[in-house]
């Protein structure tokens, strides 16, 4: 066969490969880029670095989207890729840790003045929390990840991905509980 | 399991819960409350945690992908083009080198070349041709032989690089000569003089052209040289 036939076939079979890499591109846009974004909010505490670091995640996602071998895994793979590139930009810049813009976590179109309020109370709440401990909360309630997937993510093993998990919860109670008593006794 | 544990595994995990905390929450109520109160705060964080997204946000990630594999692309083609006109130079490179290696032959040389590439068929090819088959090959060169004292065994057109000329082959009492009558505007250095170990040659720059003689004997080149002079007329 000529070289330029040759050519031309592997150019023909590789286009279905670069399709399905477009489609699982697109599809992960579509089923993780919302908790990605919340995640990234939740990392940065600003919506415009958490949006420039959600784009950041995608780009290096495409780029070596064949890497992703398991669809069940790529929400877990995102995560991440996130938290890497979120580390980058401390490296980059020494940002400084500011407790600012707050607000923005809140969802704050369809609360009431009350709620508004208590949704404040709780997120001071878990920011109290020591960073080792909301840390795996934050994975297992808005990324929806298992003990497992959570202690890879983090590089720890499972008890102390449990014992951390436990103790932010128990934590947070206490916190909350000491404050309604507070209220009460205010009221 | 004591109440102490079950509350620990559901504080510590509340969403993948084994058959044996199963079964349990269904046999206590107090427990059933507590894990409803663990999911109903860990609602309550997830709100909390959920800023509204982004509308614009899927379509530039999707955008994004879009522009990087364009300019992927683009970056494939300018490659390509900077490969062309890479190739391009080193072909224009070739090009002059090769003028600069055969540009420089002298009248002499190509004479020479001439006369070694006819060489070995010259033996076989002893007519002599009529003095009118020669005129009419010397008529596009503006000359004329008249009556000669020697006979022609050879004319055909030849070419000195891209000038059309004419080579002779003249059979003199002292033996062969070849003479090359080659038109002023050609792309050769001119020469008046030039040999190798077998053959020595002169030019004489004529008003219409130059002629070229080549022989392998100093006499044959003396004699038949004065007798071409005196024979080939180029009209005025």
């Amino acid at each position: 066969m000529k070289w330029w036939l040759t050519d031309k076939a592997t150019v023909k079979k590789q286009t279905p490969e670069k399709e399905q890499r477009q489609h699982s591109y697109m599809q992960l846009v579509r089923l993780y880029h919302a908790d990605l974004y919340r995640y990234s909010c939740w990392l940065c505490r600003s919506a415009d670095i958490a949006e420039d670091l959600v784009q950041d995640t995608y780009l290096r996602a495409w780029k070596s989207i064949d890497l992703l071998q398991n669809e069940a895994s790529a929400k877990a793979w995102l995560f991440t890729i996130l938290r890497n590139e979120n580390a980058r930009r401390f490296e980059r810049k020494q940002f400084q840790y500011q407790e600012v813009e707050q607000d923005l976590l809140l969802d704050e179109h369809q609360v009431t003045p009350e709620q508004l309020y208590s949704q404040q109370q709780l997120l001071k709440q878990i920011e109290s929390l020591e960073p080792e401990y909301s840390e795996p909360l934050i994975l297992q309630i808005i990324g929806g990840f298992s003990g497992d997937e959570i202690a890879q993510l983090l590089s720890l093993n499972l008890n102390t991905v449990n014992t951390r998990l436990f103790r932010a919860r128990k934590q947070l109670r206490d916190l909350l509980s000491h404050d309604s008593v507070r209220e009460q006794k205010n009221g | 399991m004591d109440e102490l544990e079950v509350r620990r595994r559901l504080l510590t995990d509340p969403y993948h819960l084994t058959a044996e905390q199963q079964q349990q929450l269904q046999q206590d109520p107090d427990s059933q409350q507590f894990h409803q109160d663990v999911l109903e705060l860990d609602q309550h964080i997830k709100q909390v945690l959920s800023p509204p997204v982004p509308k614009t946000l899927e379509n530039a990630l999707l955008l994004q992908q879009h522009k990087h594999k364009q300019q992927q692309q683009k970056r494939f083609y300018q490659n390509l083009i900077a490969l062309a006109a890479s190739v391009a130079f080193l072909a224009g490179f070739a090009l002059n080198w090769s003028f600069f290696l055969y540009g420089s032959q002298s009248l002499g040389e190509n004479s020479l070349a001439h006369v070694y590439h006819e060489e070995p068929y010259m033996h076989h090819r002893m007519a002599a041709l009529s003095l009118s088959d020669v005129n009419s090959k010397l008529a596009d060169f503006d000359a004329e032989l008249s009556s000669s004292d020697y006979t022609v065994v050879f004319a055909n057109y030849c070419n000195f690089r891209g000038t059309r000329s004419l080579h002779l082959v003249v059979e003199t009492e002292q033996g062969l000569m070849t003479v090359f009558v080659v038109p002023k505007e050609n792309s050769l250095s001119f020469e008046e003089q030039f040999h190798d170990e077998k053959y020595q040659g002169r030019s004489i720059a004529t008003h219409k052209a130059i002629l070229v003689m080549v022989s392998d004997k100093a006499e044959t080149l003396q004699q038949g040289e004065q007798q071409l002079l005196k024979n080939l007329q180029f009209k005025a």
